[in-house]
């Protein structure tokens, strides 16, 4: 390699200077709080040890189930707009009719804002005179219409629902970027082979794709783990605690001004999410096709 | 050369963007002539038209400006809370009183300015007083409408076409939900959607907690025993369940809204509905098939309560010790108490039937009178007001009630979480008693 044609460090510097006054420092100090007392009630801060961790990780808190909520929808909204998206993608590379308006129809959920996304889903899916249950009346199918916001088992996948939705045109935008830039010369090989659709698909697009998908799945891994948005505006985190996740309980400690637990929970969330974010991209960059 | 260049500019690019970035604010109005103008925080719909009123004339006598900085209600605690922490909140703020809440949340002996010495404090209703005091010392003025309280409110017409008369015992209650059910009317609209409302019950029948035990409130503030240990709270919310597993809330009341409540009941559509006495205007105003002579007042029935309890606190102005113009704060503040400008307020806001000043004339309808004087002998007061550490858990409370109504937590671990989330917030605010 040339070196040469290296850029010298400081061309990095300015950037790594904000990122580390604006990200890593508050997050260190966030971390160092999560060991003390701090709160709204005092102006005396004191060292408390692992007290506050002790809590969030206690069992005769709720905060453990609060992570298996996050968990939960992190996987499914993740395993769902992937399949969802990369079955778009595929769809909308290729010869179809109108395909740049399909592709803008299925982005469009994403550029709106989520407090508009639940407003709109909150209304839509009411059980008395929501859209939903409303038409599924108004075409004999009674028995479909469900408390969907507020059925204690319905809850968390109507809130998963409306994230797929409004979240997969984007991942779908990523992949298909990845599907475009895969070189048309692989495919017309394969069919003088005589390759079908499918292997097509498995043995060229998906190998190639693969460092596409890497960046897909961790973004959506991270988003997943640090939803608050969609599930505040659309329940709150009800019905009772059914849909409550880490970072609306991190909210609440934050609101009731128990800011140490709050930077606690936070910082469990920081470490998962660190753990997790180097772990997928090691195994889902492992034996990466290099073209 | 050019090396060097490029590092002083990237150098200069960091200095630009790290000067600038924490706007050190300072005292927004030091070196402003101090007594021209005062300023106000408060939350949004704190702040009467008839208050604004007054302002003006305060200004026209005076020649001293009130600038009031009004924000929206649910930014506005954290909002107060870090100015108060940064040094840098108004002359004058607003706060829901709470004798508890404002040494803990406001620290407002830190904060606040002892308004112990003012005139007004001498016609300032005792129980409000106390709302706003700490360690002996007032420090803040409520001029609001206290003297109403969360109620039940009934369709008198309704009850009469089914023969029901308002319950005076839970067995009542249940029978009258009952015979609404099976008449087809949903005999209570209760939203939770909200997250708000649906307790109001378990904190509006103080009189009845109080009642099994005299010491209860003495014992829960001084950390002597806990909400588990008392099997009335457990009682108390296990009817809850009852009635909503009966089916008396409706199909859906998890979805329904406070916003909404009004206008079922000026409907017909639901036949009782938890709200102020002063809500009564509301369901009028909604003008739906029923009107004014329609409607009645009782108290909430759960655990046998005949009682009305007292809801003592409201939004209150406090002077901010750090303020450059305590005087001009007090001079304000012993203005809008001049009885002549309560009766103003009095008279002029709607929602306002009385405020909690001695000497002034109060304007309650004849179904309000009628209740206050049935049901409201003024000897409880609401639990969130009359326990420590109860109020700040009011929202969380209420997720741990909807998940026992819909079978996610039992009564006992609701009961226990109370006791805990109490434990955690006297650990927090350092209480002695604990």
């Amino acid at each position: 390699m040339d070196k040469k044609k290296i850029y010298p460090w400081y061309f990095g510097a300015g950037a790594l200077v904000l990122y580390s006054a604006l990200f890593v420092l508050p997050s260190l100090i966030g971390i160092g709080y999560s060991f003390t007392n701090w709160s709204s009630y005092s102006d005396q801060i004191s060292f408390v040890g692992l007290e506050n961790f002790a809590r969030v990780f206690s069992p005769d808190r709720n905060y453990l189930d609060y992570l298996w909520n996050t968990l939960w929808f992190t996987v499914a909204t993740t395993v769902l707009k992937t399949v969802l998206a990369l079955a778009f993608a595929v769809l909308l590379s290729t010869g179809v009719k109108g395909l740049n308006v399909h592709r803008a129809i299925l982005y469009m959920p994403a550029i709106l804002s989520v407090l508009i996304v639940g407003m709109v889903f909150s209304s839509i899916l009411d059980p008395a005179n929501g859209l939903l249950n409303t038409t599924l009346r108004a075409v004999g199918l009674d028995a479909l219409a469900q408390k969907w916001l507020t059925d204690a088992h319905l809850a968390m996948w109507s809130v998963i629902g409306v994230d797929v939705w409004r979240g997969m045109g984007y991942v779908m935008v990523i992949l298909l970027v990845g599907i475009l830039s895969i070189s048309p010369t692989y495919y017309e090989a394969a069919q003088l082979d005589g390759a079908s659709s499918w292997q097509q698909f498995v043995r060229i697009t998906l190998p190639l794709l693969r460092p596409t998908l890497a960046v897909a799945i961790v973004l959506n891994v991270l988003y997943g783990l640090k939803v608050f948005d969609i599930v505040y505006v659309l329940t709150n985190g009800g019905p009772g605690h059914r849909t409550e996740v880490l970072y609306t309980a991190v909210f609440s400690e934050f609101s009731n001004g128990r800011f140490a637990v709050g930077t606690a929970l936070s910082t469990v969330m920081l470490v998962v999410m660190v753990i997790l974010g180097v772990f997928m991209i090691r195994v889902l960059t492992r034996n990466e096709v290099q073209e | 050369m050019k090396k060097t260049f490029i590092a002083l500019l990237a150098a200069l690019m960091v200095a630009g963007c790290s000067s600038g970035s924490p706007a050190s604010g300072g005292p927004a109005s030091s070196g402003a002539a101090e007594t021209k103008t005062l300023t106000v925080m408060a939350s949004q719909g704190w702040v009467h038209d008839a208050e604004l009123d007054l302002a003006k004339k305060y200004e026209e006598q005076t020649g001293v400006h009130i600038d009031y900085q009004i924000s929206p209600s649910d930014q506005y605690t954290s909002l107060l809370t870090t100015k108060l922490n940064a040094g840098q909140a108004a002359d004058i703020f607003m706060s829901q009183s709470g004798k508890f809440d404002i040494v803990s949340n406001l620290q407002i002996e830190k904060n606040g300015v002892d308004l112990s010495d003012q005139e007004w404090t001498g016609r300032l209703n005792q129980a409000v007083k106390d709302q706003v005091s700490a360690n002996g010392k007032v420090y803040g003025i409520t001029i609001w409408d206290v003297s109403d309280s969360y109620v039940y409110l009934y369709n008198k017409t309704i009850f009469a076409k089914h023969g029901i008369n308002p319950p005076t015992s839970f067995a009542e209650f249940k029978a009258a939900c009952a015979t609404l059910k099976a008449a087809g009317i949903q005999p209570i609209y209760e939203p939770m959607k909200d997250g708000w409302h649906h307790q109001l019950n378990f904190f509006d029948v103080s009189a009845a907690y109080d009642a099994s035990d005299p010491n209860l409130v003495a014992d829960l503030n001084a950390n002597k025993t806990t909400f588990a240990a008392h099997p009335i709270f457990k009682q108390m919310i296990e009817q809850m369940k009852e009635i909503y597993d009966a089916g008396y809330w409706g199909d859906n009341a998890l979805s329904d809204q406070v916003s909404d409540g009004p206008a079922k009941m000026a409907e017909g559509k639901a036949a009782m509905y938890v709200g102020f006495m002063g809500g009564l205007s509301d369901i009028v105003a909604a003008k739906g098939k029923y009107g004014a002579d329609d409607f009645g007042i009782f108290a909430a029935p759960y655990l046998d309560n005949q009682t009305i309890s007292e809801t003592p606190a409201g939004p209150s102005k406090f002077i901010y010790s750090k303020s450059p113009n305590i005087d001009a704060a007090k001079k304000y503040l012993a203005f809008l108490a001049q009885p002549e400008n309560l009766q103003y307020m009095i008279d002029t806001e709607p929602t306002f039937n009385a405020v909690p000043f001695s000497g002034l004339k109060t304007k309650y309808s004849a179904t309000v009178s009628e209740a206050i004087q049935a049901h409201k002998p003024g000897t409880s007061t609401v639990y969130q007001n009359a326990v420590v550490y109860l109020n700040p858990q009011w929202m969380d409370f209420g997720k741990d009630l909807t998940s026992y109504l819909t079978g996610d937590m039992t009564a006992d671990e609701v009961i226990a979480t109370i006791d805990q989330r109490r434990a955690d917030q006297a650990d927090t605010a350092q209480d002695s008693n604990w």
